[in-house]
């Protein structure tokens, strides 16, 4: 039974074109699946369905075999902004949602601290965020997103605004948090490289549609060498070259 | 040197060329009084306890004014950010209310009122509430879709939504509304006691129009200014304080 499954699902604004067009998807639990495409494509859009933001025109999103109507606690969502509240502390922000729920404080803090440090980010609990760099604030974020353990993690090009350095640290980090909690992922970026490295599967999209999907069987953990082997590098391109001219769906196996 | 010492040598030299002007010119003492001359009215109005009632009496109405506007204006503001359908049916009565000029309703508030503080309080209470009740409207509504989305992901109600993230987002902006608030409560003060007090600064200035002791008006003149100068930093001072985490953060470099 998979974890997360997207079931002819459709969304239009009023009176336009519809922005995601029938969508199937299917992701197992563990699995870290990433939606690349163009801007304006529908990734987000999709993204947001899956979360519950947005409810489809048509079809159903399943999340551990119950119907998504809104968002859940158990839905962790990072955006491509950190949004955190500048007003709080790093620690307050990564304690919001358990605020929100009324969690008692005294296991709040402990929680806290501890979600911190797998992020890396222990010693910055009593800074503000103007206080932090732009890498900082993005691992603040996903702190806040993963305080809740989340089952399903989405993520909204979390790193796109973010330093090429940087980026990569972050990528590593995720993977390793991703791999020790077992949290399903379904990842947007418009990155190719990144979506390879993080993923079990890459989806492309382009006008609203999935045209390709492709399974990226290089092996795990990755590292940072991991990006320059040849497969790597293929897989790459295999993927650029499918977002240049939109073919049928068909399914790509990352040896070929 | 500091500018403020400047600013203060400013003060003093146009004291002097004033007094100086005073004592060589013809200009009547009952049209210009001399610096010196409004110094002596004010010290002994201070010391004889006479000026000290209408002081309190000016200081009381502004701050009841300003605290019953700004509270009326503030929870105005959140309860027509919260409602669309009350926004739409009252913003025209509202800014009705507004353009009319206070003052003229002066006279009506002392036909039902009577003479005195009540009439006056109501008059400040007026001028402040719109300042409030717009920044605060404005404040809350200025939150990015991110932001909002956060708080729906997270399951937050309507209150946690208000409480969490529309009221300290907006919170620069409905201070600097009470700002702007403070220094019209002290002019709603003094012109409403023009028309309706028997007490206060506003009242002494019409009784010093009566006797054409510009001495007096102008002795007066300095006490709300230093009033309004007061109460102007205590404002400054508290939105400091109760902005401290919002201004938090100006790059260090230690990071």
């Amino acid at each position: 039974m998979d974890f997360v499954s997207i079931n002819n699902v459709s969304y239009a604004y009023k009176a336009t074109l519809p922005v995601v067009s029938d969508i199937n998807w299917n992701i197992q639990r563990g699995q870290f699946h990433s939606l690349v495409g163009r801007s304006g494509c529908g990734k987000t859009t999709l993204l947001k369905i899956v979360a519950g933001l947005l409810n489809p025109t048509a079809g159903d999103v399943f999340i551990a075999s119950s119907s998504v109507k809104r968002p859940s606690f158990k839905t962790g969502f990072v955006f491509q902004a950190p949004t955190l509240l500048e007003w709080l502390s790093v620690l307050e922000n990564v304690l919001l949602p358990l605020s929100i729920q009324k969690t008692e404080k005294i296991l709040q803090t402990a929680c806290g601290l501890a979600v911190l440090k797998t992020v890396g980010m222990k010693d910055y609990a009593d800074r503000y965020p103007s206080e932090l760099s732009g890498g900082q604030q993005s691992r603040v974020a996903i702190a806040r997103a993963l305080i809740t353990d989340p089952l399903l993690l989405l993520m909204d090009e979390p790193f796109a605004a973010l330093d090429a350095m940087t980026r990569e640290e972050l990528q590593i980090d995720l993977l390793d948090l991703c791999a020790e909690k077992e949290t399903t992922v379904l990842f947007v970026t418009h990155d190719i490289s990144e979506a390879v490295y993080l993923s079990d599967k890459v989806a492309v999209m382009a006008d609203g549609l999935i045209h390709n999907e492709f399974i990226i069987d290089i092996e795990k953990p990755r590292k940072h060498n991991t990006r320059y082997q040849p497969k790597f590098n293929s897989l790459c391109l295999d993927i650029r070259n499918s977002m240049k001219t939109p073919s049928p769906p068909t399914v790509i196996r990352g040896d070929l | 040197m500091n500018i403020k010492y400047y600013s203060f040598f400013l003060l003093l030299i146009s004291l002097m060329v004033w007094e100086i002007s005073c004592q060589t010119s013809s200009i009547s003492r009952l049209i210009i009084p001399a610096p010196t001359e409004v110094f002596f009215v004010l010290w002994d109005g201070l010391t004889t306890g006479y000026l000290w009632v209408h002081i309190w009496a000016t200081t009381l109405e502004m701050v009841l004014g300003l605290l019953i506007g700004c509270s009326v204006g503030f929870l105005s503001g959140l309860l027509l950010e919260e409602s669309k359908f009350l926004r739409n049916l009252l913003w025209p009565y509202i800014i009705a209310s507004q353009v009319i000029p206070k003052l003229a309703l002066g006279p009506i508030f002392i036909v039902w009122f009577g003479f005195g503080m009540t009439s006056t309080v109501i008059i400040t209470a007026l001028i402040c509430f719109f300042p409030l009740l717009e920044n605060t409207l404005t404040g809350t509504q200025h939150i990015s879709p991110e932001k909002r989305e956060l708080f729906r992901m997270l399951g937050a109600t309507r209150m946690q939504i208000l409480f969490k993230l529309k009221i300290p987002t907006g919170l620069p902006i409905i201070l600097a509304g009470v700002r702007v608030s403070v220094v019209l409560a002290l002019v709603g003060a003094v012109v409403g006691e023009f028309l309706s007090g028997q007490k206060g600064l506003g009242a002494t200035i019409i009784a010093a129009q009566g006797m054409m002791d510009s001495a007096l008006m102008f002795a007066t003149f300095i006490i709300i200014t230093l009033i309004g100068m007061i109460f102007y930093q205590i404002t400054i001072t508290a939105e400091r304080w109760l902005l401290r985490r919002h201004n938090r953060g100006t790059y260090n470099g230690n990071i």
